[in-house]
């Protein structure tokens, strides 16, 4: 590689900061809402902010790698109840880390495991779909029966909120409140991974798969253990949404690996816009606080109205609510209706096959 | 002692005869339920994610009409009447619009369709149980086991429709056009058949199907809203398992997913019934990634 000279290395660094300019504005507007907010305020945005790890998982895969898990909740039940369980379990001293370690480990062990078949035999995309759809609702199942391991359809209750403490160091939590900023900051800590991992070399290979996967595959990469790669790191999101999620709630329930978490990251990643990372977040917040003022509502009445929206947003709006703020798509908009050099690529985006009229 | 081995003997041959009987009942529904999926699948190359809901609205029919003090088998037409226009409903408002982007979008949109209609139906009429009596009480026995007269004709009934539809594909005019679309739609297009309508007319056929099954298995299953995922999973286990190669591989897909559950469950239990077939499924994908029963397609062509 060349020599970089400060000119550059400056540009890239700027480049950075503009590219965490989401992560810093999101923290801003979470520290002035600790301020502002009441404790079930925070409560709510809290859940919201933890649920949207599970977003992230799902935009990763189908936002950068166009891999479509449909029981990502799988992963948010898994975290959960290991969290649940390790806590239970294991008395002396704190199992807090110990606790997220194992829910993040057995996230990616469950991930790799289910992704293993379906990409390394390469079989139809629908298939991974379809296999991880089923994985959630069995171990909804099984979680539902295995009663003295998982206390069966009642869940676990009384779930201890974490204690981070070190020698020397008391950071055990004692209220629900305190929540607030360990989720800001593990969301923000995430969103900004997720940047780094997608805005490199690796994230444009999955980008290239996406589009094209027998054309990365001609070119000699290694698809099948990229996307197990990507399904591992959603799987380890996912399992900490969960292990954050267990205390946070105070409870585990087997409905943790339902479909309606499920259709719910799914919503917050297709109104928020996929591949853009911080628009599921924004989505999380906004409709998370909207479900709260919905209460009246019933639970049913509010899942069928996520479920419509969704189908609406897929059939109409393919890039996502945000998709129609996108400010790349609104200066080609403006570009196209003076002729500019952009007025060729709707032609050419069309599939060739495809009738015309 | 002798007379109580032979007793022994008799009581067991008895019960595997019944658990026979019960897998074989579960797998002509399965069967029934997947082979509307094979079509939509193998003509459109479309997920139709809401197939077990459509298999659930064919239940709903059912227990609806019948309250209302219609006569059961003709409730099974009307289900399946109903269901099917249904059925083209989605495909012109959804399918139909989707299917060029490819099948994720399809999948996604059709997966939320299916938590609206199960949502729906809980909205409607509850989440609590409906119950649908059959038209028959008791039943044969044999070696001490009964055998519920509707159970046998309901399975006797799925088979005679799963045998209708392949001839149908294989001996009709109809079959021919829907083959070739399989096989190669731009090729059938271009030898005037309306793929379009092709397109149309199988999904209705498979939402028919679904619907029919649905209304069949309703006095045999609990009607709930959510009753449609066990079967849509159970059926696309099946797609994975058999491949989408030929009418012939839904049966078979069937047979081994339905045949292995009921045993297991009969057996041990259902949800680790659930789990060994997950975990068949899981090394069937490694080993044969197309299918048991995949070929290259070409076996629609007969």
């Amino acid at each position: 590689m060349a020599a970089v000279t400060a000119r550059q290395g400056w540009a890239r660094v700027g480049g950075l900061v503009w590219n965490a300019r989401g992560a810093a504005l999101l923290l801003i507007g979470l520290l002035i809402y600790g301020r502002l907010a009441d404790p079930f305020g925070l409560f709510i945005v809290a859940s919201a902010l933890v649920l949207s790890l599970l977003a992230l998982s799902v935009d990763l895969q189908w936002g950068y790698a166009g891999i479509l898990n449909l029981g990502p909740a799988a992963y948010l039940g898994l975290g959960a109840y290991t969290y649940a369980i390790t806590q239970r379990k294991i008395t002396a001293g704190s199992p807090t880390y110990l606790a997220f370690a194992l829910a993040i480990l057995f996230g990616i062990v469950l991930a790799v495991i289910v992704a293993f078949p379906a990409f390394k035999a390469r079989t139809l995309p629908v298939y991974y779909a379809l296999i991880t759809l089923a994985v959630a609702l069995i171990l909804q199942r099984w979680t539902a029966v295995s009663y003295d391991l998982t206390g069966g359809s009642n869940g676990l209750v009384g779930i201890p909120l974490p204690d981070f403490s070190l020698p020397g160091l008391d950071l055990k939590m004692t209220t629900a409140e305190q929540f607030f900023p360990l989720a800001s900051g593990v969301v923000v800590a995430a969103y900004l991974a997720c940047l780094w991992l997608t805005r490199s070399r690796f994230g444009r290979l999955l980008a290239a798969i996406r589009d094209d996967e027998e054309k990365v595959a001609t070119l000699g990469y290694d698809v099948a253990t990229t996307k197990l790669i990507v399904a591992a790191i959603a799987g380890a999101l996912g399992a900490l949404a969960g292990a954050l999620y267990a205390p946070l709630a105070g409870t585990a329930h087997p409905s943790l690996f339902g479909i309606a978490f499920s259709v719910q990251a799914y919503v917050w990643v297709a109104v928020g816009g996929q591949g853009t990372l911080i628009g599921p977040i924004l989505a999380a917040i906004a409709l998370k606080l909207l479900e709260n003022r919905l209460r009246g509502v019933s639970a049913d009445g509010y899942l069928m109205l996520l479920a419509a929206v969704f189908m609406l947003v897929v059939i109409f709006l393919p890039k996502g609510i945000a998709g129609l703020f996108d400010a790349q798509a609104v200066r080609d908009r403006f570009r196209r209706s003076r002729g500019g050099p952009i007025a060729l690529a709707p032609v050419l985006e069309r599939p060739l096959d495809e009738p015309h009229g | 002692m002798g007379h109580l081995a032979m007793m022994f003997a008799a009581v067991n041959t008895g019960l595997l005869l019944k658990q026979l009987f019960n897998a074989t009942s579960a797998v002509s529904l399965l069967a029934l339920v997947a082979i509307g999926l094979f079509i939509i699948f193998g003509m459109m190359k479309v997920i139709n994610m809401a197939h077990g809901e459509l298999f659930m609205l064919g239940a709903y029919t059912m227990w609806w009409l019948l309250a209302r003090g219609i006569n059961f088998w003709l409730n099974l037409l009307a289900a399946a009447l109903v269901v099917g226009l249904f059925g083209v409903i989605v495909e012109r408002l959804i399918v139909q619009r989707l299917y060029v982007r490819g099948d994720l979008s399809t999948l996604l949109a059709t997966f939320g369709l299916s938590i609206l209609l199960q949502r729906g139906v809980a909205i409607a009429f509850g989440d609590r149980p409906q119950f649908v009596t059959s038209p028959f009480t008791g039943g044969p026995t044999l070696l001490g086991n009964t055998y519920p007269t509707y159970q046998i004709i309901a399975t006797v009934l799925a088979f005679a429709v799963i045998a209708a539809v392949v001839v149908l594909f294989l001996k009709t005019d109809f079959g021919l056009r829907a083959r070739a679309t399989i096989v190669n739609p731009a090729m059938a297009a271009a030898l005037a058949v309306n793929t379009v309508r092709m397109n149309a007319l199988s999904f209705a056929l498979g939402s028919a199907l679904a619907g029919f099954a649905g209304a069949l298995a309703a006095p045999l299953v609990s009607v709930v809203p959510a009753m449609g995922l066990d079967w849509v999973i159970r059926a696309f286990l099946v797609v994975i398992v058999a491949g989408a190669g030929s009418i012939w591989a839904a049966a078979g897909g069937a047979a081994i997913v339905g045949g292995w559950e009921a045993g297991f469950t009969a057996i041990y239990d259902a949800t680790y019934a659930q789990i060994t077939v997950l975990a068949i499924v899981w090394a069937l994908v490694l080993l044969r990634p197309r299918g048991l029963f995949s070929g290259t397609g070409r076996r629609w062509r007969r």
